[in-house]
């Protein structure tokens, strides 16, 4: 009779046999008293390797793991990339607001700054620590020959700056507060 | 004590809420300080330990799947991390003979006190164990991990798994039938 391996039946206890060889190995172990013998020892060394008991912890782990965080989890290419893309929304925003407040009536619009004044006044800003002086400058929307009036694209663009910070927003909120 | 779920909590504690992740911490502690001390024998090296998994798996939540449970996640952290510093050092046994001395063997009822050697015996037979072969009894018998998951937890071949596995018990069962004669 040929006997099963020490492999064979480690492998026999830890369930990790396939179902031919198991069939196998259980109807050889039915028969066999020797491997019988040695998988009683194995299962009883098991069974001694599980009695071993949890210790109790002495201290509180809580307050020295928080001292030590880092600030951030989130990796530092994707805050780059967060800060960027905040950078652009606002500038998109900032672009895009004279062609809306031409578009919508004039009630409905907050009156905010162009960015040819806030350029200017920060022009006017600098001209008082040196030489250096902006005093006209004037910005156009870049005209397209698609035929799509600049006044739309401009809405387009606020529309999808608002979309995009809406929808990061989104993500941010816990899976179990959108699906309660 | 805070009953949002662990998913909720890591969610949290990715927006940069401390007090989220120090609840899981809260929640899971004793679990990965167990898995520490089996691991390297020593009290207060198992709380460092736990304390430097816990961090080290705060960097990488971002990477997290939350709908994964974090406690196996996070015992298979330390068990990597206390891995990785038992092959850069040797056990050291006085330390061993401290810890032994501070586990009150000696007192109690006598079906107690043979509990405890019993508990003791066992410990120090894993401790003997060279690290790699103490990492694989510890994911299989303590965290029930199989051989497929063990190998991907430690980023080595199944084949080595199972022989490690295999040894690892060898010696042990040697290590406990001679312990029972003394």
């Amino acid at each position: 009779m040929i006997h099963f391996s020490d492999e064979t039946l480690n492998e026999y206890l830890d369930n990790a046999l396939v179902s031919a060889v198991l069939s196998e190995a259980e109807s050889h172990l039915a028969v066999c008293p020797e491997c019988a013998g040695r998988l009683s020892e194995l299962r009883n060394l098991f069974a001694e390797i599980d009695l071993l008991p949890e210790r109790t912890l002495e201290r509180d782990l809580v307050p020295r793991v928080l001292s030590r965080l880092p600030e951030s989890v989130l990796p530092r290419s994707v805050r780059w990339l967060a800060a960027a893309q905040i950078l652009a929304a606002v500038i998109a925003v900032v672009i895009a607001w004279p062609l809306v407040a031409v578009v919508l009536p004039v009630e409905m619009i907050p009156q905010l700054p162009s960015l040819s004044e806030i350029i200017a006044s920060l022009a006017l800003r600098f001209s008082t620590l040196g030489a250096f002086q902006l005093s006209t400058y004037s910005f156009d929307i870049p005209s397209f020959s698609l035929g799509i009036p600049s006044a739309t694209l401009a809405i387009a663009l606020l529309g999808m700056s608002l979309l995009w910070l809406f929808s990061n927003g989104l993500l941010l909120i816990p899976r179990s507060r959108r699906h309660p | 004590m805070d009953d949002s779920s662990d998913s909720d909590l890591i969610l949290r504690a990715r927006r940069g809420e401390s007090e989220a992740y120090g609840e899981l911490v809260r929640r899971t502690q004793t679990a990965v300080f167990n898995v520490c001390y089996r691991l390297t024998g020593e009290r207060r090296e198992a709380e460092d330990m736990a304390q430097e998994a816990f961090i080290r798996a705060y960097e990488r939540l971002g990477t997290f799947d939350v709908e994964r449970p974090f406690l196996p996640w996070i015992r298979r952290v330390a068990a990597n991390l206390c891995l990785n510093r038992l092959s850069a050092q040797t056990p050291d046994q006085a330390e061993l003979e401290e810890e032994r001395d501070k586990a009150d063997i000696g007192e109690g009822p006598s079906s107690l006190v043979e509990q405890r050697e019993q508990s003791w015996r066992i410990h120090t037979a894993l401790l003997a164990l060279p690290p790699r072969y103490r990492v694989v009894v510890e994911l299989r018998h303590y965290q029930e991990l199989s051989y497929d998951e063990i190998a991907r937890t430690l980023d080595r071949p199944m084949s080595d798994i199972k022989s490690d596995l295999f040894r690892a018990r060898k010696m042990l069962a040697e290590k406990l039938k001679d312990d029972s004669f003394l």
